[in-house]
C-alpha cells in the first residue's frame, strides 16, 4: 500500500513540475515533460525504482482504457468524412502505414547491421 | 451537480467494463484481430446511440478517464528509464533515423493530399497527423489550419498504429521489440504507444521514445517546411 501511495505521489509530482516547466517555457505538453522528469527522477535515484515498479506497471498495462474517448470521439468527426470523402482517411492510413514501415526497416537495418560487426 | 455526478460514474463504469470484457475476449482468444480498443469502440458507438447519448455528453461525461491520460503517459517514464543504456547508445541513429522519416512523409503526405484535393489546409491538417494532439493544434493553429480537422487526422493515425501497427510490422518481417516500437510511436503517437506497451518494456519505452522525439522534430520543422511547400505547390 505504501509502494502503491509513494508511485502515485511520484507520478502528481513529475506531472506537477511537468505543467511548471510547460507554464515557463511552452512547448511540449506538460505530460511528455512529466515523462522526461520522470525518467531523470529515476536515474539521478532522487525516486526510488523499486518502490515504483509494480505499481506502474499495472498503469501502463491498462492505460489503453484512458484512450477509449478520445478514439470515440471519431463519431463525431462523421460528417466531415462525408464532406471531404473518404480518400482523406485513405491518405491518412495509408502514409501512416508507410511512415511505420519507413522507421521501422531503417532501424530494424540499423541494428542487424550492427551485430554483425564484431 | 448530482446528475452530472451519478452519468459521469455511470459511463466511466460502462467504458471500463466494455473494455475488461475486450481485454478477457483478446486473451481467451488471442486473435490479432481482435484489438481491445477496437472492439470497445465496436461495443460502445452502439451502446451510445441505442441510449441517446450525444457526443456532446459523452466527452463531458468521459471527463474523468480523459483526466487520467496525463498521469499515465508520466508513467511510461519507467520503461524509458529502464531502457535508458540501449538508448543511450543508439540516440545519434534513432533521431537522425526519426527525423529523416518524419522529414519525407511530412513531403509526401503534403503533395499526395494537395495533388488529389488541392486544398492546402487539409494538406496541412494531414502533413500534422503523427504528432500527439496538444502540439498538433498548436502548429496547425500557427500555419492556419482547421483545428477540428487536425485533430481528426491526429486520431486516425493514432488508430491505424494502435488497431493494425504490430501486425503490419510483423507482416514486414520487422521483427525486433525496438524497431516496433519506435515505428508504431512515431507513427501513432500515445494511442500507439499505448498498444504498444501491453506487449513488453522494450516495446513501451522505444515507444513513449519516439513518441516525445518525433513531437519535438515535427514542431521544429513543420513551421519552416510546410509553409515552403505550400509556395512550392
Amino acid at each position: 500500500m505504501y509502494n502503491v501511495l509513494y508511485s502515485l505521489a511520484s507520478i502528481v509530482l513529475c506531472l506537477l513540475l511537468g505543467y511548471t516547466i510547460h507554464f515557463i517555457i511552452g512547448g511540449l505538453p506538460p505530460s511528455l515533460y512529466g515523462m522526461i522528469i520522470l525518467t531523470t527522477l529515476l536515474t539521478l535515484k532522487i525516486i526510488r525504482v523499486d518502490k515504483l515498479t509494480s505499481t506502474v506497471q499495472w498503469i501502463i498495462a491498462n492505460m489503453g482504457v484512458c484512450f477509449v474517448p478520445a478514439a470515440i470521439g471519431i463519431i463525431e468527426y462523421v460528417a466531415l468524412i462525408k464532406e471531404f470523402g473518404l480518400i482523406i482517411t485513405a491518405i491518412v492510413v495509408s502514409t501512416s502505414l508507410l511512415l511505420m514501415a519507413l522507421v521501422g526497416f531503417l532501424y530494424q537495418y540499423f541494428i542487424d547491421n550492427k551485430h554483425s560487426q564484431p | 451537480m448530482l446528475y452530472y455526478f451519478i452519468y459521469s460514474s455511470i459511463l466511466t463504469v460502462v467504458i471500463i467494463i466494455c473494455y475488461q470484457l475486450s481485454v478477457q475476449i483478446q486473451n481467451k482468444t488471442n486473435s490479432i484481430l481482435l484489438n481491445p480498443m477496437l472492439l470497445t469502440m465496436a461495443m460502445m458507438i452502439p451502446l451510445l446511440s441505442l441510449a441517446n447519448v450525444s457526443i456532446d455528453q459523452f466527452h463531458k461525461h468521459s471527463a474523468w478517464l480523459n483526466a487520467l491520460l496525463e498521469p499515465a503517459i508520466v508513467a511510461l517514464g519507467l520503461p524509458l528509464y529502464q531502457q535508458i543504456q540501449v538508448i543511450k547508445k543508439n540516440i545519434k541513429a534513432i533521431v537522425l533515423i526519426l527525423g529523416s522519416a518524419i522529414t519525407l512523409l511530412m513531403i509526401i503526405s503534403y503533395l499526395l493530399t494537395t495533388l488529389i484535393i488541392d486544398n492546402s489546409n487539409i494538406a496541412i491538417a494531414i502533413a500534422l497527423k503523427s504528432i500527439t494532439v496538444p502540439i498538433g493544434l498548436a502548429l496547425s493553429e500557427k500555419l492556419n489550419s482547421i483545428g477540428s480537422l487536425t485533430a481528426f487526422m491526429i486520431t486516425i493515425a493514432g488508430l491505424t498504429g494502435g488497431l493494425i501497427g504490430h501486425q503490419w510490422l510483423n507482416l514486414l518481417r520487422i521483427k525486433s521489440p525496438q524497431a516496433q516500437g519506435l515505428a508504431v510511436g512515431c507513427a501513432s503517437h500515445a494511442i500507439g504507444t499505448s498498444s504498444m506497451s501491453r506487449i513488453s518494456q522494450q516495446h513501451a519505452a522505444f515507444s513513449s521514445l519516439a513518441l516525445v522525439l518525433s513531437a519535438i522534430i515535427t514542431a521544429v520543422i513543420a513551421p519552416f517546411l510546410l509553409p515552403f511547400l505550400s509556395q512550392l505547390a
